[in-house]
């Protein structure tokens, strides 16, 4: 045990002395912070008014777009002052309240692109709907985002209403002029059944509203909240970070088992240590490499998420809550060692059967494949995660750490909990087992690696 | 305290058909230098694996210092294998400590220790050096430091003169000798005969497998008769009947005769006779042979005996 933790030590230390290992450590609260600062600065200074024109045949519908616009803009703007108040209790010295700016502005069509016929005038309009010319925005040229052409309206607008815009992503502005037109159709409709305009508005404000609740909890406490509603989620996003953290960790593994190999350091140190004190020494140190990681992207995840949640964002709120509750944290770490055994088990027996890192990458292609299997199936298994599908897979020894964790939202039966865990650990002994007896009988062998039946070959070798 | 440092019993190890290693006895003295002579493929990396435990023998025994695994005693033998590698991105003194410490040395003790040898052995600028970053010569001599860094009573050098230039061969020779002053048994392997002849006090002869001669060196110069080499043009064949001369054979190279001389016999008298019978002579040599002969008659005979198998 002890040249085995001293073949640990060395690894450890190499391995968390490289830049790569830092660059990855720092790059992790840098992106967390990106992607909850940057969406909030992009909304707030860089996403633009979209600026838009309408073709109206009746002419009768401009003033409608317009109410529904300002509605939409007045909307946001009151939730913007909801969460402005918000903070304001945490922080009383925040700067003054600053109005969003308007999402969609309406625009006249420019006087050279009139024409009496609205065919004409769309057609007309091309160059400003492809960048090629610019609107005149208060005396700035501006980008035309999309053009609306709509035909006399009756009492569908579903026939000859049409988008034109060449940003196919964003629905928001079709979206919100679909909703305005749609409830003045339908008011129109109601008042000629008779309805007075005033009784319209006022059943039109009628909303249902949906209170999730949970039939497991304890009776007055059935409300499911916001961080519930998370949690759902949470663990796909520890899902991936276990599948980042195990795949980054044993490729470590694998790159320096072939050093070793490759520059004939391995036979000094067998005449040192035994094979198994070096795998397991190997497997220890890069493990730890591991722990330290994530200990390090933990630690830094609570640091930004404590921050923004100071500044009264909600969503850090609930995600803080949840990085640091029991239910979800610890089986991570525990499921993050098992499957880290597990994998890095076998390709260590994989570095130790090959000479340069380019035989080695002929096998890791099934082996990622494999792996990429949970990612694949783990947004079906967080909506339903005690279904079909995340009950077979977390019978697959390779896949259980990976279900298992995605299954954590889910409260998966006792049977199937202890089952998985039971089947995790017994997957690890034979995978060590089997990687050790290949190790034993591979680490000093040169010349082409072996082929797929010759691994099973290898470790019946006494 | 044992006088045997290495007893290898009916070593045998076979890689499916193939044997690398045919009923292999030896037994290495403690104090000794013992020189594993043979070609290339002639078993001795095979030998040298198996006497560190690190092969297990198809059949047979291994006794180092005392012990039946080489395993039990790994913190008092230093090995330096025949293809040698460093960790790229360690530094010198880091990783000789490093090998010291898988020997048992304390980590502060392997530094110092480390730093010691490095000076001693010209690498003194090069402490810090990453191993990436020395010139070849200077990774091959930092790699036989690792091996001796814990004083080892029992070292093994597989093949340690290859790739080295002249300058460093006389460093290693110079290292061996330090070795071997402070009372460690050395084994080294080696196919470069006069390495073998300059330090070795016992050597052993390994040609496809099997063991060909165990021995001292005058006793392996004594496997081949003594001779006396001539280069004439002219018939030296009357030589023959000079008494204390067995006969007189043509060697392959043009000219040159080899006369066979019976212990106690002078080699200044067949000089004598060249010059009276008039045998004009452009080489005469009357050295003894050196391990080169030895080397290549006994692993000439061992082909021979091969081919005719």
């Amino acid at each position: 045990m002890k040249y085995s933790f001293l073949v640990a030590l060395r690894e450890y230390l190499e391995n968390v002395k490289t830049k790569g290992f830092w660059i990855g450590i720092l790059l992790f609260p840098v992106l967390l912070v990106a992607s909850i600062a940057v969406p909030r600065l992009l909304d707030k200074y860089a996403k633009p008014t979209r600026n838009f024109c309408v073709i109206d045949a009746s002419g009768e519908f401009i003033p409608v777009i317009d109410a529904g616009i300002q509605a939409d803009y007045e909307k946001r703007k009151s939730r913007a002052a909801g969460e402005y108040q918000e903070k304001l209790k945490g922080d009383p010295n925040l700067v003054a309240f600053e109005a969003p700016k308007p999402t969609f502005r309406r625009v006249e069509i420019p006087e050279e692109a009139r024409d009496s016929d609205p065919e004409k005038t769309r057609k007309n309009l091309k160059p400003w709907l492809t960048g090629e010319k610019k609107i005149l925005v208060d005396g700035k040229p501006e980008e035309l985002f999309a053009l609306v052409v709509l035909p006399p309206l009756e009492l569908s607008v579903s026939k000859g209403t049409d988008f034109w815009c060449i940003n196919l992503a964003d629905t928001a502005l079709a979206d919100v002029m679909e909703e305005c037109l749609r409830d003045e159709l339908r008011s129109r409709q109601l008042v000629e059944k008779g309805i007075k305009k005033k009784d319209i508005d006022s059943i039109n404000q009628t909303t249902v509203k949906f209170q999730s609740k949970d039939p497991k909890k304890a009776a007055g406490e059935e409300k499911v909240s916001d961080t519930e509603k998370y949690r759902q989620w949470a663990p796909v996003v520890f899902v991936y970070l276990l599948f980042v953290a195990i795949m980054t960790v044993a490729q470590m593994l694998l790159s320096s088992t072939i050093e070793e190999k490759s520059n004939r350091i391995v036979e000094v140190l067998l005449s040192s240590v035994t094979p198994w004190e070096l795998m397991l020494g190997k497997l220890l140190g890069v493990g730890f490499v591991g722990i330290t990681m994530l200990v390090a992207w933990l630690g830094s995840a609570f640091v930004v998420l404590g921050h923004f949640t100071e500044q009264g964002d909600d969503k850090a709120r609930i995600f803080l809550h949840l990085l640091v509750s029991p239910g979800l944290l610890l089986p991570f770490v525990a499921l993050f060692l098992l499957g880290y055994l597990m994998y890095s088990s076998v390709l260590l027996a994989v570095g130790s059967t090959c000479n340069t890192l380019k035989d080695a990458q002929n096998f890791m292609g099934p082996v990622m494949t494999v792996m990429m299997v949970p990612l694949l199936t783990m947004i079906s298994i967080a909506q339903d995660p005690n279904g079909l599908l995340a009950r077979i897979l977390t019978w697959v020894p390779v896949f259980t750490p990976f279900v298992m964790m995605n299954r954590m939202a889910g409260d998966p039966p006792m049977l199937e909990l202890v089952g998985g865990y039971a089947l995790t650990i017994a997957s690890v002994c034979i995978s060590i087992w089997f990687s050790g007896r290949i190790f034993q009988n591979s680490i000093l062998r040169t010349g082409q690696p072996p082929k797929l039946l010759e691994f099973l070959k290898l470790a019946r070798k006494g | 305290m044992s006088d045997t440092v290495l007893r290898l019993e009916h070593i045998k190890k076979c890689y499916g058909d193939f044997t690398a290693v045919h009923d292999l006895s030896l037994v290495v003295p403690r104090g000794s230098i013992y020189g594993f002579l043979g070609p290339n493929g002639a078993g001795k990396s095979t030998t040298i694996r198996i006497a560190l435990s690190i092969y297990e023998p198809t059949s047979g025994s291994i006794e180092v210092l005392g012990k039946p695994s080489a395993l039990e005693v790994r913190e008092r033998i230093g090995y330096l294998p025949e293809e040698k590698g460093l960790y790229r991105k360690m530094k010198a003194r880091d990783v000789i400590a490093y090998f010291g410490q898988l020997k048992g040395m304390k980590r502060a003790d392997a530094k110092r220790k480390a730093v010691e040898m490095l000076e001693r052995y010209g690498l003194g600028a090069n402490v810090d050096s990453k191993c990436e970053a020395l010139s070849k010569g200077m990774q091959q001599k930092v790699q036989v430091l690792a091996s001796i860094v814990h004083s080892p009573e029992f070292v093994i050098l597989d093949e340690p003169f290859s790739g080295l230039d002249p300058v460093n061969q006389e460093v290693l020779e110079q290292v061996i000798a330090d070795l071997a002053k402070h009372g460690s048994t050395i084994v080294f392997s080696t196919h470069v005969m006069e390495h073998a002849e300059r330090l070795c006090n016992r050597i052993v002869l390994i040609a496809k497998g099997r063991k060909l001669f165990d021995g001292t060196i005058p006793e392996a110069k004594r496997t081949i008769r003594r001779r006396v080499i001539l280069e004439t043009s002219a018939n030296p064949e009357q030589l023959a009947r000079l008494p204390g001369v067995s006969g007189v054979e043509k060697t392959e190279q043009a000219n040159r005769y080899e006369v066979a001389v019976a212990d106690g016999a002078r080699p200044e008298e067949i000089l004598s006779a060249c010059f009276k019978g008039g045998i004009e002579l452009s080489a005469f040599d009357k050295n003894e042979p050196s391990l080169r002969d030895v080397f290549l008659k006994l692993v000439g005979r061992a082909d021979a005996a091969e081919v005719a198998a």
